[in-house]
């Protein structure tokens, strides 16, 4: 698979690029040594969190561009749950970028649908072995710890505005799928909350905000 | 205050090719939009724009020009940051981004002294 990212880096100008999947991680990466996978894997959720935030304002978008002064990051989604990114020189024209990966489209597509079958299996096992398909909402909305998250959860709304619903859904589904939604397991939600924020000023405040709900425990993280 | 950005979105709203735009505080609050809904647009150009920042040090960029989402029409919507605010503006899918990008560029340049790195 690692050849559709070769091919497109035949391109000059083309840095290299990276697959994320987003519960497998980096699964192909051909870019310089100097970018390391542990970045990568931080880069590629944040790339993850602009893509579905985009996707909330703008449902028909296909793909991605950031410039920097520096390069020109592209971001395509594979299926559901991966995306193909790729690093280019900031002067190499975009429409070239595109049509590479247009004509590498079939193998792409089937590398997407590769990384969602093995995500879903992922999740129905996770699923299977805890014995709870909840869903987030439930959690928050309609659970005996309803009214510790939802003051968790305008806390977090306070701390980082308007995507904070988002987030704050995906961090209980990152909680649930490894833990049992009680009390006593809190304090690792509000880790998974404080790795989000990603902002030591931010993350005390918030710390402070939700003491309240979560008790010495959820804050002694 | 409020005429000097609805100067500013005149001027954006000549350059052509351009559909649409909204500008938008770092803080959620809309200032001028011609966008039919600008809600969830708004807060995802922030979140976007906001998380594009933050890359940077992850991978040793220094300066944030703009981000670019391609729709299933062709048509683009860009980000621009501006300050305390994000610009985003659509435009035609036959229009070059290129040249938008730096009749924008031309327009920001001439409102803000300096670049903020």
């Amino acid at each position: 698979m690692n050849t559709v990212l070769d091919e497109i880096k035949t391109i000059p100008g083309i840095i290299g690029g990276f697959v994320f999947g987003v519960t497998h991680g980096i699964q192909m990466n051909n870019l310089p040594p100097v970018f390391k996978e542990t970045n990568l894997n931080k880069i590629g959720k944040v790339l993850d969190k602009i893509y579905r935030s985009s996707k909330a304002g703008s449902p028909d978008i296909t793909e991605l561009s950031l410039y920097y002064e520096e390069s020109t990051i592209i971001v395509r989604p594979l299926g559901k749950t991966a995306y193909l990114i790729i690093m280019s020189e900031p002067s190499l024209n975009q429409n070239l970028i595109t049509m590479s990966m247009n004509m590498v489209a079939d193998e792409i597509i089937q590398m997407g649908e590769t990384l969602d079958s093995a995500a879903e299996n992922l999740d129905s096992n996770t699923q299977t072995q805890s014995g709870k398909e909840i869903s987030a909402e439930e959690i928050i909305n309609n659970s005996p710890l309803s009214e510790q998250l939802c003051g968790m959860q305008t806390s977090l709304l306070k701390i980082i505005g308007p995507m904070a619903k988002i987030i704050f859904k995906d961090a209980i589904n990152a909680w649930i799928g490894s833990n049992n939604p009680s009390e006593s397991s809190l304090p690792r939600l509000v880790e998974i909350l404080l790795n989000e924020i990603n902002n030591s000023e931010r993350e005390e405040k918030y710390l402070k905000m939700i003491a309240p709900y979560v008790g010495d425990n959820g804050t002694d993280v | 205050m409020a005429t000097k950005f609805n100067e500013f979105a005149d001027l954006i709203l000549q350059i052509p090719g351009i559909l649409n735009y909204i500008l938008v505080r770092k803080d959620g609050h809309i200032i001028v939009h011609d966008f039919t809904n600008p809600e969830s647009l708004s807060a995802s150009i922030i979140y976007s724009g906001l998380s594009c920042e933050a890359i940077k040090p992850m991978m040793g960029l220094t300066y944030f020009k703009y981000l670019g989402y391609t729709l299933k029409n062709n048509e683009k919507l860009l980000v621009f940051p501006l300050g305390k605010y994000f610009l985003g503006i659509s435009h035609e899918a036959e229009a070059y981004t290129p040249d938008i990008v730096d009749e924008v560029t031309q327009i920001i340049d001439s409102i803000t002294p300096k670049k903020s790195k």
